[in-house]
Parts: C-alpha cells; structure tokens; sequence
C-alpha cells in the first residue's frame, strides 16, 4: 500500500485500524532497527518503540504530507530515543556512570546480540562517536539513506551532515586499527 | 559604420589591456591549496577504506526475540483498541474533576517551587553556554515535530478550554451537580 492511500486510509474511522496495521507492516521494522541502534538493548528499545508507534497513531491524522511519510517516522523515532538517553543520563548525573558505559557494557554482555569481534569493535567505535555523528554514520552506512533524507530527520543541513558523516568514518577508522 | 565600429572596440581594448585590472582581486587563505590537496587525499582513502568496503561490517549485529514483530503488533493493537471511554464517565462526578485538578495544581505549584530551587542549584555548575546549545538542540526538534502536526491549534484550543473551565462553568453545563454534591458529601 502506498503511503498516500495509508493516510488517507488512516482519515476514514472505518478503514481507521487496517491503514495502520497497514504502517506497521510497512515501517515497524525499519524504525526498530533505528531505535535499537541508537540504544542498544532489546528490552529499552521495545519500551521506545511502543511509545513511538502510539504517539504516530494518535497524530497521523494531523500529517501534512508536506514530507515523506517515513522520515516524519524516523524523525519522531530519532526524538524519541534520544530522550530516552537523556532521562537516563539525567539519572547517571551524581555517579561517575555514563549512559554510554552502559551502552558499551550492554554491547559486551547483553541479550540478543550476535556478532563477531570486529563487528562489535564497530559498534563500540560508534558509541565513541558525538550524537549527531552517530545518528548520520547509522543512517548512511547501515541503511543506506540518502544525504537528503537525513537532513529532513534531523533537521540538519546536507553540507553538515556531509561533515559529520566525514568526520564519523575517519574516527570509527581509527579506532578500528588501534592495537 | 565597421570603422567607428572598431575604433571603439580597440579604445575597450585597450582599457581592458589596463596590466592591473588582470590582477586577481581574490585570495585565498594561507596554505590553502597544500590543505585542500590532502583534504581530497583523506577523501580518498576514507572512502577507499576496509570500514566503507566491507559488507561484514555492514551485517546487523542486533536481534530479536522470537515472533518480536508479530507480538509488537498485537500489543501495539490492543493498546490502541482500547476505547478511551473504558475510563468510566465522571459527568456525574464533574465537581470531582475539578476538585482533583485542583488538588494536582496546587502540589504541582509547591513542588514547583522546590525543584526549581534546586534545578537552580544544579545549573549553576553548567557553563551557560552548555545550557544554551542544550535548549537549543532541543527545542529545534520538539519544534519541528509540532509543526508536522496539523490539528495542533485545535488540541491546543481543546487543553485551554479544558484547563480553563471552571466549577461554575462545568454547573451551568450540568444543573444536577447541586443534587451529586449533597449526595457525595452524605
């Protein structure tokens, strides 16, 4: 289903739930696996995702199209996850814990993770990395979005994004052939 | 007319002959071309690496419990099947609403006050422009995720009118409070 009929599918009170089961379909996964990226564990990103879905259900009606459908969904996504690492870095906020340790520590010995050495130092090279670059390395090398695509997530411009995405590989490169 | 024609077009050759006006008026920084020769080599070699070639790298790390999508979906669907009115109508009880709303402004208000207090303590060991960059981060994105939603006058208008009703308002609407009053209060 194209996204246009599921939004207008979305309008009509009787074809209300089908057009967004329609949505989860379509777009559950791909805004998990963005989620899940930028928190890690399993269990916190299945507490983000159903935030997340339920708040796209109660405001799709309200939908402009004035962008594409699924960056309106990464972006909500992106807001989201990142708030959930605020609050839990607001908790951190006395001890010498940070919200990345955890992240890193979830990388090493957390569930339903499932890589090899070099695939994990990955993935710890990217929690190195500032948030934004984070987000712009995440989105270009795993999913393959185009510049353009990001820039209407995060509100960011292409030239910018360019820079960080730059700046992200090189770091991640270096961090790869240390020791 | 070709001779008047020539003349003046040697006269603008001429002025244009000006050994200064071939000048060039633009610089660059120092150093520049050294700089942007290896910016162009980094490029390169970065969008030549191991971590831009390599399909292993790019293989998803991160699972799933089994069935997760289909469960996500299921629960997602009975949270969203859930009528809102299952919260039981309290028209009858509306002098209770008030009472309740009442009652959460007023420790809201006092626990205000006291967080404020020592969020104003807690900041005050941020750099101020820490602070600033923060609240600028994140009111760009809040912002712009207002703004994607069309029907946000008409919520906010709702939130204001709900807010704002007061006790002899909601009794205009419904006469038979009196009656619930002296009924509850027995």
């Amino acid at each position: 289903l194209e996204d246009h009929q599921i939004i207008e599918n979305f309008k009509d009170p009787s074809t209300k739930n089908k057009a967004f089961n329609a949505l989860l379909e379509k777009y559950q996964q791909r805004i998990y696996w963005h989620i899940r990226k930028i928190i890690i564990d399993h269990d916190d990103t299945d507490d983000v995702i159903q935030e997340v879905l339920i708040k796209i259900y109660k405001n799709l009606s309200g939908f402009r199209e004035a962008s594409q459908l699924y960056t309106w969904l990464y972006r909500i996504a992106t807001n989201e996850a990142l708030t959930f690492l605020k609050r839990k870095q607001k908790k951190f906020a006395y001890s010498l814990e940070d919200v990345n340790n955890e992240l890193e520590n979830k990388l090493s010995s957390g569930s339903y993770i499932n890589g090899d050495e070099i695939q994990l130092k990955l993935q710890k090279a990217i929690l190195t990395l500032p948030e934004k670059q984070r987000l712009v390395f995440n989105m270009k090398y795993f999913d393959d979005l185009k510049y353009q695509e990001i820039s209407d997530i995060l509100g960011t411009s292409v030239g910018g994004l360019k820079a960080n995405f730059h700046l992200a590989v090189k770091k991640i490169q270096d961090y790869l052939t240390e020791d | 007319l070709t001779i008047k024609a020539s003349m003046t077009s040697k006269r603008n050759d001429s002025t244009l002959n000006n050994k200064n006006l071939k000048k060039s008026i633009f610089t660059v920084p120092k150093d520049y071309f050294e700089l942007l020769s290896e910016k162009v080599r980094s490029k390169i070699s970065t969008e030549e690496s191991e971590l831009m070639k390599s399909s292993i790298l790019r293989q998803n790390v991160f699972q799933t419990p089994d069935n997760y999508f289909e469960n996500l979906k299921s629960s997602i669907n009975a949270r969203i099947e859930q009528p809102e009115s299952k919260v039981v109508p309290m028209y009858k009880y509306q002098w209770l609403r008030y009472a309740a709303a009442a009652v959460i402004l007023i420790g809201i208000a006092i626990f205000g006050l006291q967080k404020q207090q020592e969020d104003i303590n807690l900041l005050a060991g941020v750099p101020d422009l820490a602070i600033i960059e923060y609240l600028e981060e994140k009111q760009a994105l809040e912002y712009d995720l207002l703004l994607s939603v069309t029907d946000l006058n008409t919520i906010l208008d709702d939130m204001i009118i709900e807010e704002t009703s007061s006790l002899s308002f909601a009794m205009g609407e419904h006469p038979e409070l009196d009656y619930e009053f002296e009924y509850l209060d027995y």
